[in-house]
């Protein structure tokens, strides 16, 4: 009878029947001022409220008692195994394995540029490979070797063909013939060189005087600039040994330099070596050494011939070699020739072309 | 639960840092609250080993996306429902009923048990009082409703806080109130309390008649 009449009489804030449960049960729930001033006032109120709390407590202890982990071991165990403890296995766990990246990715920046730049490589792979490994687009180049024949050398007892007798001067000539064209392509050589390199003196600005004076301005552009008009100009220098000898020698020195102009030479310079004669002892001339070396110079270049051997009494065209280069130290403008030089043109009349050949002996 | 879970103690936001320490110690330590929260709901043992073995497979595999919204506990229940949930539409498929709805006749069952255990003899009863209890209990509850079952078990024995258990089961407050009234008195007189007279009397008598409809 009293609940019904609480009941008729609840007003709003005080305790009813839900409130009293939620108060028992939900352990956030705090009873309000009035509330609470209610329970003490009503004692039954209370009582209910103990009774409910002590029945939740008690099924909460029933389930507690229920729920005893070490019954549930085994399973404990089997969702550990599928989960934290779960270990990739023999063949690999790749869904693990993608889980971890995928983990480590979200932690870090530096581990996500690390992957987008592994994968970049990785996409790029195929086509470094597809470089790598194409045919190439040339063809292969196919090296042929012949095969070798070996020859079996002669036994002991092989008899070896002897050379004829009647050959052996033809082959001693050709042997001579070969060696001297050698010899007379070294001679060039060499003298080339020397020219290049040392050069004649410079009279390009300067005026001539004289037979000996233009022949030695005619050389030096020759040899300095390759223009050999100065020299194809020059009238009759028989007039003077040692314009003649100069002339040969520059003759010489554009056959040395230019082979082109080798062939039209041949006849000008047979001319101007059958001009030239020794002199005779009875009356000498500072003249005569230098006339000599250029006629050895002249053979020596392989401008040979009998007459030529006869009369400067030179044997052979070797022994022409050997005296060249001694009268001329194997150089053209060597500083012996320029001594001889100096000394054969003391008689002469100095112009500015002879000073410069004087004076600005090359070393 | 055994353990306070809320948001210092998140097993999954640990788990999400690469801590898995907090992980297996609430595997270990809640296995047993999950095994019997899907019992009382209404599973068989075996079928509440699977469920709870699901449950912890999924929120493991949650982790990677898990955002912490709210206490742990709630998250972990509103799982644990949500597979009870998945499990029931499977086995309505199959042309089964869920055990221990109320007004059905599988029912009976749960409370011959509660007959059967009331009418042991004193000594086995003591013997296995542990086990009867937890009998008891588990058939009294199989006898209430689904939404009230879910209340109880959540509000009263999962101690979850009413709005927790409001946002869980997607229902306002007061309806939780008012189920968790009726449940608690339906489970009082089933129970022998010892205090049905007296509960029946006030409860009954402080209920306000609109939301008796309601329940």
């Amino acid at each position: 009878m009293s609940s019904n009449r609480r009941n008729t009489d609840r007003q709003e804030g005080e305790l009813d029947g839900e409130r009293i449960v939620e108060l028992a049960v939900d352990r956030t729930a705090e009873p309000s001022e009035r509330e609470n001033e209610q329970l003490m006032q009503e004692t039954d109120l209370q009582g209910q409220l103990s009774e409910l709390r002590g029945f939740v407590a008690r099924q909460r202890e029933v389930v507690a008692k229920d729920s005893d982990s070490a019954k549930f071991t085994d399973l404990s165990n089997r969702i550990l195994s599928a989960t934290t403890r779960r270990r990739p296995s023999l063949v690999g766990d790749l869904r693990l394995v993608r889980d971890l990246v995928l983990l480590r990715c979200r932690q870090s920046v530096w581990v996500r540029l690390a992957a987008a730049s592994l994968i970049l490589h990785l996409a790029a792979l195929p086509v470094v490979a597809w470089f790598v490994l194409r045919e190439p687009a040339e063809p292969h180049r196919i090296f042929f070797a012949p095969p070798v024949v070996v020859e079996e050398s002669p036994r002991l007892d092989e008899k070896i063909d002897a050379v004829d007798p009647d050959v052996v001067p033809m082959l001693e000539e050709e042997n001579g013939r070969r060696l001297d064209a050698f010899e007379v392509a070294n001679a060039r050589r060499l003298e080339r060189f020397s020219l290049h390199r040392w050069g004649a003196p410079d009279t390009a600005n300067l005026s001539s005087d004289g037979l000996v004076e233009r022949v030695l301005a005619a050389r030096s552009s020759g040899i300095n600039t390759g223009g050999w008009s100065e020299l194809e100009e020059l009238e009759d220098v028989s007039a003077s040994p040692l314009a003649e000898a100069l002339f040969v020698e520059a003759l010489l020195d554009r056959a040395v330099l230019d082979d082109a102009a080798l062939a039209g030479d041949q006849e000008a310079l047979r001319a101007a070596l059958e001009r030239l004669r020794p002199v005779p002892s009875s009356e000498p001339s500072s003249a005569t050494p230098l006339i000599r070396a250029a006629v050895l110079r002249a053979m020596e270049l392989g401008f040979d011939s009998a007459e030529l051997r006869i009369l400067w009494r030179v044997d052979s065209w070797a022994d022409a070699g050997v005296a060249s280069r001694r009268e001329q130290s194997g150089k053209p403008l060597s500083n012996r020739w320029f001594t001889e030089f100096e000394h054969a043109s003391q008689g002469l009349a100095r112009g500015a072309v002879l000073d410069a050949w004087l004076d600005g002996i090359p070393r | 639960m055994r353990e306070l879970w809320d948001r210092e103690r998140d097993p999954l936001a640990s788990l999400a840092k690469g801590d898995s320490g907090l992980f297996e110690r609430f595997v270990v330590g809640e296995t047993s609250t999950f095994v019997g929260f899907f019992r009382r709901l209404g599973a068989d043992p075996e079928e509440a080993e699977d469920l709870t073995q699901d449950l912890f497979l999924k929120l493991y595999s949650q982790a990677d996306h898990y955002v912490p919204r709210e206490r742990f506990a709630p998250y972990a229940f509103r799982i644990a429902r949500n597979a009870w949930i998945d499990r029931a539409r499977r086995q309505s498929t199959r042309g089964k009923t869920i055990s221990g709805t109320a007004g059905t006749g599988e029912e009976k069952e749960p409370l011959d048990i509660l007959e059967r255990t009331a009418s042991a003899e004193p000594d086995a009863a003591h013997a296995t009082a542990a086990r009867e209890e937890s009998d008891r209990l588990y058939a009294a509850m199989a006898s209430l409703s689904t939404m009230h079952r879910a209340v109880f078990e959540l509000g009263a024995l999962q101690e979850l806080s009413y709005s927790e258990v409001s946002e869980l089961l997607d229902v306002p407050v007061g309806t939780v109130k008012s189920r968790m009234f009726y449940a608690l008195r339906r489970l009082r007189e089933l129970l022998g309390d010892g205090t049905e007279a007296a509960v029946g009397e006030s409860l009954d008598g402080t209920v306000p008649s609109a939301r008796s409809t309601e329940a």
